[in-house]
């Protein structure tokens, strides 16, 4: 039998959340896709009242983002959430789609597995029984939001090789960006994979603004996320990225935010990007020059 | 007829230092649902660009109803209170999801725009027989 969907997000697309590219930046595709957890929480027992009297807290663990088509400024969505399983470990695991409401074509695709942690937000800990019930009966096949295909496996098994990867980013986690357990959503998280990747550009001899003169874009295409550990107010943190695969059109990177003091991975995303022509908004090859340059990287990496 | 326009989440760096989602907040989700609003009596994102028209809000009144926390759940509802050929007003509601409690109301006036002369003009007759449709019942604001 299928399970219920539900709305649960509904918007519009402000030009200061687009980027360069002229399209909505990857951070706000997880900002909402973040505040639409919220909306199915509350069908699961958690509204904000019980969430903030509790000590224990709702977290995401993993992240599958499939970026379909672009948003762009003036665009209105909404995204419907369904539950798809609630295992045994103690995760739930959920799907939400963004639909752009005018032409009713999926954007994106998120599938986020939630786990119920302890005020440290780092002890897994059972279910309460009622959210455990609720979520048990709400959960099923969800053949309206299809199962999208596993990412290719890219990332090596094991423990990274930090030193053998380029420093892309170094700052720092603050207050304005937390929530009121002064721990970072996902959007925190992205936003700084976004500014990595400038960093990996440089690495890879590409300017930004030479590649917007030339037409061309870049655009991630399907992100694969796994929260280690909670991103805290006031954290130094490093960002370490690397190419792992190469084909003619779609490259896929590694990033690892690191707790710069303890050398703590906190989040590792695997990515798969491709550039685009910014008039026709189709992808295009891997131009020959930023090919060789990601050759490059790959070996050394 | 009121259709729903919004559904997020208050961020806690829309609050301020009385510890409530500041009034700036409240107009940015109206300014989304309005989007919402205009779409469902046809003024989509598509007529907009080719077209070349849209509301552009001249005056807005506002009730304050609740307060509203960080990592409340909102929903807003919307409608159209007035049309006329060149104006329309809509009316915006916002939830708190969890108490029900309404949290704000808001009427928004509006005159067509012509996005190119930047002078009002009039609204398409299809538009303006759309939201004559589809007014709020009166004494709905």
């Amino acid at each position: 039998m299928s399970a219920p969907t539900f709305i649960t997000g509904r918007g519009a697309i402000n030009p200061w959340e687009c980027d360069q590219w002229g399209h909505l930046n990857v951070q706000f595709y997880l900002a909402k896709a973040s505040d639409a957890q919220a909306h199915l929480a509350v069908r699961l027992g958690l509204p904000p009242s019980r969430l903030r009297a509790s000590g224990p807290g709702l977290i995401p663990v993993a992240d599958r983002a499939l970026f379909k088509r672009e948003l762009r400024a003036g665009n209105i969505y909404f995204i419907r959430t369904g539950i798809r399983a609630v295992s045994a470990d103690g995760s739930i695991d959920i799907a939400s789609r963004m639909i752009n409401q005018e032409t009713g074509i999926e954007s994106a695709a998120f599938e986020t597995r939630l786990r119920w942690v302890a005020q440290d937000r780092t002890c897994p800990l059972p279910w309460p029984d009622d959210v455990l019930a609720l979520a048990q009966a709400s959960a099923g096949a969800l053949p309206e939001l299809a199962v999208p295909q596993p990412m290719a496996a890219v990332l090596p098994p094991g423990q990274p090789d930090i030193d053998r990867l380029l420093l892309t980013y170094r700052g720092s986690v603050e207050a304005w960006e937390c929530d009121s357990a002064g721990v970072a959503p996902p959007r925190a998280h992205i936003a700084r994979f976004n500014d990595a990747i400038t960093h990996l550009f440089r690495a890879m001899k590409i300017d930004r603004a030479e590649l917007f003169a030339s037409g061309l874009g870049s655009a991630a295409l399907d992100y694969d996320i796994a929260y280690h550990r909670p991103l805290r107010s006031g954290t130094a943190v490093d960002i370490r990225s690397g190419m792992l695969a190469l084909s003619d059109k779609v490259f896929h990177l590694v990033h690892y935010v690191l707790d710069s003091a303890s050398g703590e991975v906190i989040t590792t995303i695997v990515v798969a990007a491709l550039f685009f022509d910014l008039a026709a908004r189709k992808s295009v090859l891997m131009p020959a020059a930023i090919r060789a340059e990601a050759q490059r990287l790959l070996a050394g990496a | 007829m009121l259709i729903e326009t919004h559904l997020g989440r208050v961020a806690l760096g829309e609050c301020d230092h009385l510890g409530h989602m500041n009034v700036q907040f409240y107009v940015s989700k109206v300014s989304d649902a309005a989007w919402h609003v205009m779409a469902s009596i046809g003024i989509t994102p598509a007529f907009i660009r080719e077209r070349r028209q849209a509301p552009a809000a001249v005056r807005q009144e506002i009730a304050y109803l609740k307060e509203l926390r960080a990592g409340d759940l909102l929903r807003m509802d919307s409608g159209v209170l007035e049309a006329s050929e060149k104006r329309l007003t809509f009316y915006h509601r916002l939830t708190n999801v969890e108490t029900g409690q309404v949290a704000m109301t808001s009427k928004v006036y509006t005159v067509n725009m012509d996005l190119d002369a930047r002078r009002s003009t009039l609204l398409d007759p299809a538009i303006l027989a759309k939201a004559r449709e589809r007014l709020l019942p009166e004494g709905t604001a």
